[in-house]
Order: C-alpha cells, then sequence, then structure tokens
C-alpha cells in the first residue's frame, strides 16, 4: 500500500471515529432529558449542533 | 449525578484516549517520540498550548482564585500567557528551533553552562509536579463535590485518569500528546461556555451579579469586578496587575512542557500562529472561568476553601446531562496537562540529567525506553503537594514561581536578547533565587523584614530587576578583563532576525567537548533544519506577518484590560 493511501485510510478512520463519539454524546444529551425538563432547549440545541459536527466529519471521510 | 452524566464524561474522555492509543502506537525513535519529528501543524500547536497551559486546576484554582481577587485574574490569562507566548515564538524559541536542541534546558548549557541547566531541571520538576498535584487537588473536588462519590473513589478515579494518560504518552509520544490535546481543547472550552452561560442568565448578568455582591459589602463590586480592583495591603493594584502578567508570561517562557509542542512545529511560521491561537482560544475561554469567581461569592458568601467554589456552582445550576458535559471537560483539560507534563519533564530528565550526566553513550532504542518509563514517575511525584493545597492552590503557586521560576525567565531573556557572558547565567539565578526563598521564608516564618521585601507581588519585580542588573554588571566587568563575548561562544544561541550565516549544526556540535560521540550530539547533529514556512517564500499573504496580528490582539486586550475593564 503507498504512503497515500495509508494516509488517506487513517484519515478516513480519524473522522469517522472523531463523528461516533460526537453523535454517543448527543444522544446521551437527549437521553439525560429523560431525567429532567430542566434547560431542555439547550441540550436539544447543544445536540443538534453535535449531531451537525458528525455528519460534516462522515461526509469529509467520504470524499477522502 | 446520574448514569447519562457519567456515561458522558466516559465516552468523551476514554474516548478520547483510546484515539490516541489507537493511532500513534509503536513509536520507536527518539527524534519521532520527543519532537513528533518536527511534523506538527499550527492549529495543533495551537490547541494543544492552550490545554496544556489551562488545566482542571486553573478551572478550579481560578475560580477560586478569583473568588477573591475578582476580575484581576483575566490579566494573566488575556495579556500575561499571550506576552509570554509572543516572546517564546517570536524569540526565545527561534534560536532553540533553528539551533536542533530537544531542551530549552540543553540551550540553557550551551549559552550558559551546565549550572543552569541542571537548576532549570529542578525548577521545572518543581513547578510542574506543583501543578499535577493542583490538578490532583481540583479534580478530587469536583469529583467528590459535583460527582458526590466518597473520597476514597474520587482519589481512586484521580489515579486512573493519571494512569490512562501515561498510557497515550508512553505509545505515541509528543504527537499522541498534542493530537489529543487538541481535541480535548474542545471539550474543555464547551464545558466553561455551558457552566458559565447557565450561572450568569439564572443570576441575572451583570448587573444581579452587581446587586448581590452590594448586598453582601457595599464595597464588594468595586474589588471584584474591576481589573483594578483588588490591592492587599503593601501592594498596589498596578503591582498586583503586574505580578499576575509577570507569573504567566515567565509561566511560558521558561516551561518545557510548553516549549516542547512549539520545538516540534513542523516551520517557525507554525510555532508563532500555534502562539496566537493559543492566546485567543485562552483570553475566551478563561473569560468564562474568571468571572465565575465572583458570580460564586454573591452565592456563597462565605467559603472555607476558595477552590470548591466551581464544583459548588455546577452542582447548584446545572441539571442532568450538562453537568456530565461540564465534567466531561474538566477531566479533559486533567488528561491534557497530565499528558503534556509527563511528556515535557521527561525530555528534560532524560535528556538533561540522564543522558548528560548518568548514561552517555547507549543506543537510540534504550534513550526512548527511559523516557517512556519516566512519565509515571514525574506524575506520580504530583501527590507530595497535597497537603500544601488546602489555602488555595493559586496563592500556593503564585507564591512560589514569584521567587523560584521568574530568575530563570530573566536569565533566559537576557540569554537570548543580549551577548551577556556565559559565566552570568549561574550568577544572574542564584542572586534571584536567593532573594526569592529569603522573602518566602521571612513572609512565612515573620521575620522583621520590610514589606516591599516579602510581599509576593514584590517579588515579581524584584526577580527581573535583581538578576537582570547583576548579570549585566558582571558581564560588564567580564568584558573589562577579558574582552566581549566572541562569536564561537554565542553565534546561533542568542536571537536574530535572519538566519545566521555560519553552519549552526556544526558549531552546536563542536561546542561542548564533553558531549563528543554521545547519544546527545548525535541526535543533535542529525535534527533536521526546518523552513521558516511551511508554504512557498514568494506566496505573498498578510498570513506570512504572524507578528503583525499579535500586536492587534495585544492592542485590543490592552484596551479592554486598563481602560473597560479597569
Amino acid at each position: 500500500m503507498s504512503n497515500s493511501e495509508e494516509t488517506s485510510r487513517e484519515k478516513k478512520f480519524e473522522h469517522r471515529y472523531s463523528a461516533g463519539l460526537l453523535a454517543a454524546v448527543a444522544l446521551l444529551l437527549l437521553a439525560s432529558i429523560y431525567y429532567t425538563f430542566a434547560l431542555w432547549p439547550l441540550k436539544v440545541f447543544l445536540a443538534l449542533i453535535l449531531a451537525l459536527a458528525s455528519a460534516l466529519l462522515i461526509r469529509r471521510s467520504n470524499r477522502l | 449525578m446520574t448514569l447519562v452524566d457519567w456515561l458522558i464524561v466516559l465516552v468523551v474522555n476514554l474516548g478520547i484516549v483510546l484515539y490516541g492509543l489507537i493511532t500513534f502506537k509503536g513509536i520507536k525513535q527518539s527524534f519521532d517520540w520527543y519532537l513528533a519529528a518536527k511534523s506538527l501543524p499550527w492549529w495543533a500547536v495551537g490547541l494543544s498550548a492552550f490545554s496544556t497551559a489551562v488545566d482542571s486546576g486553573d478551572y478550579v484554582a481560578i475560580t477560586g482564585g478569583a473568588y477573591r481577587f475578582g476580575l484581576s485574574q483575566i490579566s494573566q490569562w488575556w495579556l500575561g500567557i499571550a506576552i509570554g507566548w509572543f516572546v517564546l515564538s517570536c524569540f526565545v524559541i527561534v534560536p532553540m528551533y533553528r539551533s536542533g536542541v530537544y531542551t530549552n534546558a540543553e540551550w540553557l548549557e550551551f549559552r550558559f553552562g551546565p549550572t543552569t541547566r541542571i537548576m532549570a531541571v529542578l525548577i521545572n520538576l518543581q513547578s510542574r509536579t506543583n501543578v499535577v498535584g493542583n490538578i490532583y487537588f481540583s479534580l478530587y473536588l469536583v469529583l467528590n463535590i459535583i460527582g458526590g462519590l466518597s473520597p476514597f473513589w474520587s482519589w481512586s478515579i484521580v489515579v486512573a485518569i493519571a494512569a490512562t494518560a501515561v498510557l497515550y504518552v508512553v505509545t505515541g509520544g509528543l504527537e499522541s500528546d498534542v493530537m489529543t490535546n487538541a481535541l480535548q481543547a474542545m471539550a474543555m472550552i464547551v464545558s466553561s461556555v455551558v457552566l458559565w452561560g447557565i450561572v450568569w442568565f439564572r443570576g441575572g448578568g451583570w448587573q444581579g451579579l452587581d446587586q448581590k455582591l452590594s448586598a453582601i459589602d457595599s464595597q464588594l463590586p468595586e474589588v471584584l469586578l474591576h481589573v483594578g480592583g483588588y490591592s492587599p495591603p503593601g501592594a498596589s493594584p498596578w503591582l498586583v496587575v503586574f505580578g499576575l502578567i509577570v507569573g504567566l508570561t515567565t509561566y511560558a517562557v521558561i516551561n518545557q512542557y510548553e516549549a516542547i509542542r512549539f520545538l516540534g512545529a513542523r516551520s517557525e511560521w507554525d510555532f508563532k500562529m500555534g502562539a496566537l491561537l493559543a492566546s485567543a482560544i485562552t483570553a475566551f475561554c478563561l473569560w468564562f472561568n474568571v468571572s465565575l469567581g465572583p458570580l460564586a461569592r454573591a452565592d456563597f458568601p462565605n467559603l472555607e476553601i476558595i477552590d470548591s467554589a466551581y464544583p459548588l456552582l455546577a452542582k447548584k445550576y446545572l441539571p442532568a446531562g450538562l453537568i456530565g458535559l461540564v465534567l466531561a471537560g474538566l477531566v479533559a483539560a486533567g488528561y491534557s496537562t497530565f499528558a503534556s507534563i509527563g511528556m515535557g519533564i521527561s525530555s528534560l530528565f532524560v535528556r538533561d540529567v540522564y543522558a548528560r550526566f548518568l548514561v552517555k553513550r547507549e543506543t537510540d532504542d534504550h534513550y526512548t525506553r527511559v523516557g517512556k518509563l519516566s512519565v509515571p514517575v514525574i506524575l506520580a511525584l504530583g501527590f507530595a503537594y497535597i497537603p500544601f493545597l488546602q489555602d488555595g492552590m493559586l496563592v500556593f503557586y503564585l507564591r512560589i514561581a514569584g521567587a523560584i521560576a521568574v530568575p530563570l525567565m530573566t536569565i533566559m531573556l537576557l540569554g537570548i536578547f543580549t551577548r551577556v557572558h556565559r559565566a552570568t547565567g549561574s550568577i544572574g539565578l542564584f542572586t534571584g533565587l536567593a532573594y526569592g526563598i529569603s522573602s518566602i521564608l521571612g513572609d512565612w516564618l515573620q521575620w522583621p523584614l520590610p514589606e516591599w521585601y516579602t510581599n509576593m507581588w514584590w517579588a515579581y519585580l524584584w526577580n527581573i530587576i535583581l538578576p537582570a542588573s547583576v548579570m549585566l554588571i558582571a558581564s560588564k566587568v567580564i568584558t573589562l578583563s577579558r574582552g566581549p563575548a566572541t562569536a564561537e561562544e554565542i553565534e546561533g544561541l542568542v536571537y536574530t532576525r535572519k538566519r545566521p550565516t555560519v553552519d549552526v549544526r556544526e558549531l552546536m556540535g563542536r561546542r561542548l567537548s564533553i558531549l563528543k560521540d554521545t547519544w546527545l550530539q548525535k541526535t543533535l547533529l542529525k535534527t533536521p533544519e526546518m523552513p521558516e514556512f511551511p508554504f512557498p517564500a514568494n506566496q505573498n499573504t498578510w498570513l506570512r506577518r504572524p507578528g503583525l496580528l499579535m500586536v492587534v490582539y495585544l492592542i485590543i486586550v490592552c484596551y479592554l484590560l486598563f481602560v473597560v475593564l479597569w
């Protein structure tokens, strides 16, 4: 495997891994609404930002 | 804290640890392990410098400090550390980067002799293990108060965090440290903004804060809500702010664990832009942490342990889910600094003590292994400070730093900017240390000495003036008897805007005969010379001049500090 192929594979992994982490935190934030409704709009807002960042990372990894 | 909160803390932090372990493994060459093969881009250097400088101890201790000192604290984070990073990246690190050294203590021996090298190692070791102790204690407070865990479990988790930080540093070296730092920086910023936003709006903003503080004591808003508001007996507000600024300027200039990520940059432009990015993010993030101090004072006016202010605010205002997000950022801040201190101090131990004085001619693999083994030992030393931190982590740190670290910064700056003689380094350093230690003892043991001598804020001023004056006078005397320092002695070791015309590597290789055929000499000669820019030199863009952007940053910050918030 050439160096550039290896770098691209590593980058793909890094992007997908980070996207997975962000999505997991977003889901956990939404799940926390089950415990209390306090500040739920803020939790939804933060979860949306995290989900958006995660989607962007997945899109970038698909382009590599 | 609920199960979801703990899961958020785990996903964020173990996720980053696993990323470090999987992505950066099996590094064996010392050049790759200690300096990331000089491959780091500016954004990684900047984010890493920020998350290295700001640890969970800072989140907790800075809020605790601002609970007592108010917004005067912000001067060090907006201006002090930025000046330090700018001086480091534009001047101090330049000859070190060009000459191929791995540590700032190594440069000190070439410039001032072996005594200063050893003293720099000891000072770095003392101040950084003190910081590790602060982080342990702050994480303990956070887990105990916010997490509701027993002291046993809180301390057990603190040890587990330090141990897992060791793992990814050992496997991936500086690159793993810096790249995980970049991710941890994101978690830290989110954590700061979320807690501050909720406390600020629930407390009624600036007006609500002012009213609550006035109800406690009519003078309190004047003291806590102005940069120039705090002045203890024997020190004016200007002296306090000067001391705070010098404190963090010193931090940025002398610390090997900051310097090493600049030395690992892929070009000179990268570490300068990194310094600018680090300053901007630090200013943004620390505004939130510092202004939480007065907010905490308004809510909890009679705290016995002022460092519990931050966890108490988190516990009072944050609902399930968000408390986990904030705690995740705090733990990430701890991780990032543990890893960086382990990495930085291990480079000092191996290059400046072990390979220099103990075992000089072993294989490259051997020295990388010793570096890896030293990381857990360095982090374990932090526990020695825990008994001294009950009165406030920041106060203890400021007292020691003014007395011990500032003289080292003074001699480094004189070594970089002037042509003082080689012998003057030790003279300046010991003069500063003698004054600093006597001022601490005078303060603690109540010796009959004047206030201006023992006061911790004055120490920041005297420890610049005294060592610098003594060095300049000593150098003049030596010049009168032996003539000025020769080019052979200082070429390539002092700051010059243009690259030296001589072959600096060759000069460095033969400068210290005691290093002949040692691992230190071989690695020094093999370190590649790196470019000034990572893009073509003729590419004409405003980004080519990080210095100009730094000046703009300083003007804006000075206006805010000394006009708007003073």
